[in-house]
């Protein structure tokens, strides 16, 4: 079995994993005119965005209820009222998504409570959820909202037969692109979390207070029909979303992979064609060729590469599988999260043995590997990049959050195309490398 | 863009849009400017609580400690207590820069270091956890000195960070740790924790060596953080001019120059806000005199180092600074007479920091540009009015919450470095010690001046200005943009910079050219925008 390490607990030097309300303010961006809001310190909801902001450079608008020492002593519930009415004036919106923050969950203000005394007096749904940061992470946060947020709309058993996609935190592009993808099976998939517009939009004609775009509460409503179809794509999560549905509403529940690499790909396609009764489209099929060109291309030089694999507990996996998919070996994987049980799904055992798997961890601890194993290449997020920098290993950026290279929401690692782009980016990262260290420097590599 | 309104009219257009309440308490912060006799200026409230749910561009007191007065130094290990979020927000986020002086010298600025405090912490309680922290903290990093930075839920479960470090820095006499009490919850902004932060670093750092840097003339420049490489230009300059800068609070700056700071004969303050507390306690224990300096702009930066000399009074430095500032600006003058055409006349609105937005106007209006409405996020009265306004301050429970430190003459290490005769000659000459005229009184009459702007005020006066380039920070930034408008971040410098000094004046110059000159703008209304039904000719006909 592969070898899995756990940090010592008392110092974290260099964090890997980001607090839970930032996941939750992204799910909630990805809901129809949606207002995120903080219940807590002002503080949490300023970096949170100036984070959001300088990942995905667009606006990012998150309200706070502004505590103060008093507040703190005395609880939250008349700033949580002045919050609300603030918000519905100025931004007219449809929901506000509240979740907590480390203070008010230490205080122990009782959300549910007050948002059941104030969801009368206004004309908005007000969704809670909770998400204090010393439980879980920005992943748990993200899909611990979904979770809120289903769990609010589906009330009334509904007749549809659409489909809903809960997909762990991707670019806006991978979105439109799964969107895309549905679409040439004549499905209009509904996303959740939506934020692909929201989060990457153009220029404004006029004021725009809140982003067009996002998921509409009244479509998330009709989850709850026997004839939906729930695809859970990502980690494997206990309680979730889907799991509420099927066992309360007979949803259609179905867990998958993200489609990241041919072989994730092809499930989901084929997962696609099962629900649309239609066959795989002709264009998708010359994608997918093309797709296995690349990689006939590509494997003389990724073959036997080793890399250092990191990032949130969604991500890694879908990573690892598609290095072991082009013949990478993922020397590390580590994440904050929990991955081995995931990694241990994804990966034939012959070739997990060689696979370090490292939870909990922090930056600190990936250096020691890195240090250790002398890896070629490092897959992961922005966040890695002192590493690059101090070992000289080159940085493949993946996944949330990267600040330090332009694009981020642009990064395609879903489906055929994404599986193209990654293996593009890899090669050209070690050709460059090599013809770095060829003094002539040949123009044919 | 509407039609041109009076200050007064857009204020009380403003206001229209709020409930009483609100509209009551923003109406005292949204000024029309009027500068009367003795630069008497109308009252501003600021300081105050953000309303909830307005979305508002401040932070919070951890990020006013940490962030912004420790952030920039670059051998205190810096560790925070508390869950995650924090310190992974503040992990390099502003963009000080640091040059240690040899390439062995600890440099921490890359590090995070958290308690990363789960569940059973915040209901056992997270001191045993801190101590361990702390402990392996030494062990990985053997630092001087460590601060510990408590957030929100610290301070309400009630962990005695203080008492810790005490018990730690017992166990490990050769390091020096301490704490700061800088929970998010204090104070209404990140005002709070400046002031958390210069009284930690008062009581338990400056004194603590007797560092004494070669030089005739040596002072502190207080308020200074080294965004995009500021401090490293000014550094360029003073050394130059064959001025010692002994300790920078806190950009570029190491544990031991904070410790030895007392060694001077001169405090300058930059960002008034953040530091002033450090400059008067530092003249009322060591009789340390300050005045208030500037080195954004380059008219700016000469004021400055003439103010400087004069100071020292010899009349060697006097010329060697004159000469300088000649040498200098011949190069200034080139690129800004080059862009002033390009740019003279143009508004701007710079919305920014608790001094900022002051110094900013000034380079602005060095290339012809114009500023019609500014304001502060986490200012106080004082930073508007001036420090005249000071005794009619009302001290608010926010305030009061924060400690004020009570500080007298040292018995030992109080020297005065000025005689009272001497004082009062540089002060005829024009060195206003002690004090800050302030932002308003050098803006004109008519202009806005704006606290705590929030969102929404901010789309309005966009709309009905459509300024020529917005300055703010960057949750401000793309929303700005989507309007069509230039914005520039003067928190990180849109990662560039520097722009103190003669050097980076001509950085901005160069900068604020290509924004507000650049063909995107005219790009953005498609050219079937007004008619969808495109009439063209094929090149070849």
């Amino acid at each position: 079995m592969f070898d899995k390490k756990v940090r010592d607990p008392y110092v974290t030097v260099n964090p890997c994993r980001l607090c839970t309300p930032l996941g939750a303010s992204i799910a909630f961006r990805g809901i129809s005119k949606c207002m995120p809001l903080i219940h807590g310190s002002q503080g949490c909801a300023t970096y949170i965005r100036r984070f959001l902001i300088s990942h995905f450079r667009e606006p990012v608008d998150i309200a706070s209820s502004s505590f103060s020492e008093e507040t703190a002593i005395f609880g939250g519930e008349s700033n949580l009222m002045d919050a609300v009415n603030n918000v519905i004036l100025k931004y007219n919106p449809e929901v506000i998504g509240i979740a907590t923050s480390c203070l008010t969950e230490t205080i122990g203000d009782d959300l549910k409570q007050m948002i059941f005394r104030l969801k009368n007096k206004v004309p908005v749904a007000l969704i809670p959820v909770s998400t204090p940061s010393f439980k879980g992470n920005h992943v748990i946060g993200f899909h611990d909202t979904i979770t809120a947020v289903v769990k609010y709309c589906c009330v009334e058993k509904s007749t549809s037969s659409k489909v809903y996609i809960e997909t762990p935190i991707l670019s806006a592009t991978d979105l439109r692109y799964i969107k895309t993808l549905c679409g040439q099976f004549a499905i209009d998939p509904v996303l959740l979390a939506d934020y692909s517009e929201t989060l990457d939009g153009g220029v404004w004609e006029e004021y725009t207070p809140i982003p067009d775009g996002g998921t509409p509460v009244s479509v998330i409503k009709e989850a709850a029909s026997p004839d939906a179809v729930y695809i859970d794509m990502g980690n494997t999560r206990g309680k979730n979303a889907g799991t509420y549905l099927r066992e309360t509403f007979g949803t259609t529940y179905c867990k998958l992979d993200t489609p990241v690499g041919i072989e994730a790909t092809d499930l989901f396609l084929k997962m696609l064609s099962y629900v649309s009764g239609k066959k795989i489209p002709e264009s998708i099929k010359k994608e997918r060729n093309r797709c296995i060109d690349t990689y006939i291309d590509a494997h003389k030089y990724v073959s036997g590469i080793r890399a250092v694999l990191f990032g949130d507990e969604d991500m890694v996996p879908s990573m690892a599988a598609f290095c072991c998919e082009i013949g990478i070996e993922p020397v590390l994987c580590a994440s904050e999260g929990k991955i081995s049980d995931e990694i241990e799904k994804k990966i034939a055992s012959e070739k997990r043995e060689n696979i370090k798997v490292v939870e909990d961890a922090d930056f600190d601890s990936i250096e020691q590997n890195v240090k250790d194993l002398k890896p070629d290449i490092m897959i992961g997020t922005g966040k890695g990049n002192h590493i690059s920098i101090k070992y000289d290993i080159p940085l493949v950026r993946v996944g949330f959050p990267i600040h330090d290279r332009f694009g981020a929401s642009r990064i395609l690692h879903c489906g055929y195309d994404g599986a193209m782009g990654l293996m593009d980016s890899i090669v050209n990262v070690l050709l460059s490398r090599k013809q770095e260290n060829i003094p002539d420097g040949y123009s044919y590599l | 863009m509407d039609e041109v309104k009076s200050g007064s009219e857009i204020k009380q257009e403003v206001t229209l849009t709020y409930p009483t309440k609100v509209a009551r308490k923003r109406s005292r912060q949204f000024i029309v400017n009027e500068v009367k006799q003795d630069e008497d200026v109308p009252e501003i409230m600021a300081n105050v609580r953000t309303i909830p749910g307005v979305i508002t561009m401040r932070g919070c007191a951890y990020a006013g400690c940490k962030g912004v007065v420790l952030g920039p130094t670059r051998d205190v290990l810096q560790i925070t207590h508390g869950p995650i979020g924090c310190a992974f927000y503040s992990w390099l986020t502003r963009r000080n820069q640091t040059k240690p002086y040899t390439e062995d010298a600890p440099n921490f600025m890359p590090y995070a270091l958290s308690t990363d405090m789960r569940d059973e912490n915040i209901i056992f309680g997270g001191e045993k956890k801190l101590k361990k922290a702390i402990e392996e903290a030494i062990a990985i990093f053997h630092p001087k000195a460590i601060g510990i930075f408590s957030t929100c839920p610290v301070g309400l479960i009630g962990d005695d960070v203080h008492a810790v470090c005490r018990e730690m820095e017992q166990k490990y006499p050769d390091v020096n740790i301490f704490g700061f009490s800088c929970e998010g919850y204090k104070g209404v902004s990140q005002s709070a924790g400046h002031h958390v932060a210069n009284n930690k670093i008062f009581t338990d750092v400056v004194g603590q060596s007797d560092l004494k840097k070669n030089g005739k003339y040596r002072f502190n420049l207080l308020g200074e953080y080294n965004i995009g490489g500021d401090a490293f230009e000014i550094e360029r300059i003073f050394e130059k001019a064959g001025l010692t800068l002994h300790s920078t609070f806190s950009g570029n700056s190491t544990y031991e120059e904070f410790a030895s700071a007392q060694n001077v004969d001169l405090n300058v303050v930059m960002c008034h806000r953040s530091i002033n507390y450090m400059a008067e306690m530092m003249e009322k224990k060591y009789g340390i005199p300050w005045f208030k300096v500037s080195f954004i702009g380059a008219e700016e930066t000469a004021k400055s180092l003439r103010k400087i000399a004069k100071y020292f009074g010899d009349k060697e430095l006097i010329d060697k600074v004159e000469n300088v500032i000649e040498e200098e600006m011949k190069d200034v003058a080139i690129v800004r007479d080059k862009i002033k055409d390009r740019c003279n006349g143009k508004t701007a609105m710079l919305f920014v920091g608790g001094s900022r937005a002051h110094h900013y106007q000034d380079i602005l209006h060095e290339i012809g540009i114009k500023t019609i409405a500014a304001g502060y996020e986490f200012a106080h009265r004082d930073d508007y009015e001036g420090r005249k306004i000071l005794p009619d301050i009302k001290v608010d429970a926010d305030t009061r919450n924060i400690e004020e430190l009570t500080v007298e003459a040292d018995p030992v290490a109080y020297r005065p470095r000025k005689t009272r005769e001497e004082l009062e000659n540089l002060t005829k000459e024009g060195i206003r010690f002690s004090d800050y005229e302030g932002m308003m009184s050098k803006m004109p009459n008519e202009t806005l001046i704006i606290d705590d702007l929030n969102h929404h005020e901010m789309d309005f006066l966009i709309e009905k200005y459509h300024p020529d380039l917005f300055c703010a920070g960057i949750k401000e930034k793309y929303v700005v943009q989507k309007y069509g408008v230039p914005m520039k971040q003067l928190h990180s410098y849109d990662y560039q910079g520097p722009y103190a000094g003669f050097k980076g004046a001509i950085n901005f110059y160069n900068e604020i050219d290509r924004m507000v000159n650049t063909k995107i703008w005219a790009m953005i209304k498609a050219p079937w925008h007004d008619e969808p039904q495109l009439t063209a000719k094929y090149g070849w006909e």
